[in-house]
């Protein structure tokens, strides 16, 4: 029963509270964290309204489209790192803090992932969320077409966390070290701010299949513009969730490995 | 500072030797940066080949690209790891025994740093560095080498004095990161990392001028590329210089300050 989903449910809903209090009880420190974070959003708006300034912009894309495009990106991924902290995991993998966790009756995804996430991206989302609602009212939009982008955009951002916490415990096995998980969550932010197709055809099928970053923005905001057919979007779902069950099967196959302090992994 | 030479060779050896001891880590580390160069190259060949336009605020396509890798290369030159050795040190507690070594902290400090921005100079800048200048075709004279050399060196050292005050607020902060995260968020905009500053509104522009931003990568790749005249370089570089010398001063008296804030427990 200790395996149960609702005891794993239950064991990450508790940790998440309690990393919750943790960051709020620094105030002025969970402020700046805020401010920091809301910050972020702001960057691709900047970035997007700067582009369009001095030029027509990527073909194809309207300034709003584009707007909407990489705040949902930032909505995505804040959303992501706000239960799920890849390089906290990282850092906590290889210090062995995991020994006597691990131990425990729940799910290991549960384990690993639980009260890691980074609490102040509330406002990055927050901030996102309003962007995406600004674009929204710019475009012409169906409701019908809002509701695939928010369906896409769920098994989207599932695939994505999915696939993070494999590749986090795939850099501890074969890399260890900090700089490259370290340095991956800004990676996917800047790639993420811009349609794929900008990155060409070698672009579109390394971030839909290798490294799926493109699940969670692109093609939920491809179905908001009407992109999506009625089969892509079938295609899509059963691909998320390919892409899902590939990466947690990989995520237990390599944590299982993990024996004690951090060092012990083969 | 400068008594026993012999303990900063040592500390900056170590630094190298600690950022190598995990190679397949480094080496996709770098891999990513790499690629997050690459990003905005591709996005303004985009914007350049979709609107069949030649020229951008002056800027062709082939300088953009030596732009972004050149600006990249620089970022990641000047870039380090001060910030992330203080937070360490302070909120570890490990500050109150360095305090008291023969070495001074902050030599220790810049030593250890200095170790970072080697690995990332030979590893990241410097191919990045010879793409750019490649890509842009443009002949580069001594005389212009030098120039870029003394903003590179006025670049690092507003780099270094700025992650040194930001790392200072770990003695009364939890964490460095944010305000860290606050502050280099809008260097990155107001240094023409994101952007050309010439992208960016006259208004805006005329404002950085009289900040020491333009100095810390876009005075340095538009020498490069000959993209700004004489004046605007020579403006540029005393003011960084006069901005640096300012920020150094103020940075000693701080950290006289600050130190005596400094309990064995850490900040």
């Amino acid at each position: 029963m200790g395996d149960g989903i609702l005891e794993s449910i239950r064991y990450l809903l508790i940790t998440t509270k309690y990393n919750l209090f943790s960051f709020t009880y620094y105030r002025a420190q969970f402020v700046l964290w805020l401010v920091s974070s809301l910050f972020i959003s702001l960057y691709p708006f900047i970035a997007v309204t700067v582009i369009y300034s001095v030029s027509t912009g990527i073909q194809g894309w309207n300034y709003y489209q584009l707007l909407f495009l990489s705040s949902t990106a930032s909505a995505a991924i804040g959303i992501i790192t706000m239960f799920i902290s890849i390089s906290e995991i990282n850092y906590m993998l290889i210090h062995g803090r995991y020994d006597a966790k691990l131990l425990r009756p729940y799910n290991k995804l549960a384990i690993i992932s639980g009260g890691t996430g980074f609490v102040p991206n509330i406002s990055n989302i927050m901030a996102s969320g309003l962007l995406i609602i600004y674009s929204l009212a710019n475009l012409n939009v169906t409701a019908i077409y809002i509701l695939e982008y928010v369906v896409l955009s769920a098994f989207g951002i599932a695939a994505l966390a999915l696939f993070l916490l494999m590749l986090t415990s795939f850099s501890y096995r074969y890399f260890r070290g900090y700089s490259f998980i370290g340095n991956f969550t800004g990676f996917i932010r800047s790639v993420s701010n811009y349609p794929l197709t900008v990155y060409g055809t070698t672009g579109v099928i390394l971030f839909t299949v290798l490294l799926p970053i493109g699940t969670a923005y692109f093609y939920p905001a491809e179905a908001v513009l009407g992109n999506v057919s009625s089969f892509g979007f079938a295609l899509y779902i059963i691909g998320t969730v390919l892409v899902g069950s590939v990466s947690y099967k990989l995520f237990n196959m390599l944590i299982k490995g993990y024996t004690g302090s951090g060092s012990a992994m083969r | 500072m400068f008594e026993n030479i012999d303990g900063y060779y040592a500390v900056f050896i170590a630094g190298l030797k600690s950022r190598l001891v995990y190679k397949k880590d480094w080496v996709m580390w770098m891999l990513v940066r790499f690629a997050a160069a690459l990003v905005m190259v591709l996005v303004f060949t985009a914007i350049y080949l979709g609107s069949g336009t030649t020229s951008i605020k002056g800027f062709t396509l082939p300088f953009i690209y030596s732009y972004f890798f050149i600006e990249n290369a620089i970022w990641f030159g000047i870039s380090t790891d001060i910030l992330g050795q203080m937070q360490d040190d302070i909120q570890g507690g490990t500050v109150a025994s360095a305090l008291i070594k023969p070495i001074s902290y902050t030599g220790r400090l810049l030593s250890n740093g200095l170790a970072n921005t080697s690995m990332s100079l030979i590893a990241v800048c410097l191919p990045l560095l010879v793409v750019g200048i490649a890509l842009s075709g443009v002949a580069i004279s001594l005389q212009t080498a030098l120039v870029f050399a003394g903003e590179l060196v006025i670049a690092y050292g507003l780099y270094s004095v700025f992650s040194f005050l930001i790392g200072t607020t770990a003695v009364y902060l939890v964490e460095v990161w944010a305000v860290s995260s606050i502050y280099w968020g809008i260097v990155g905009i107001m240094n023409g990392v994101l952007m050309p500053l010439s992208f960016l509104p006259v208004w805006l522009q005329n404002i950085l001028t009289f900040t020491p931003f333009p100095a810390m990568a876009y005075t340095e790749v538009s020498t490069l590329l000959g993209t700004v005249s004489s004046q605007y370089i020579i403006e540029t570089m005393a003011s960084g210089a006069i901005w640096l010398a300012v920020l150094a001063c103020f940075a000693y008296l701080w950290w006289g300050r600050v130190r005596k804030d400094i309990t064995s427990a850490g900040g």
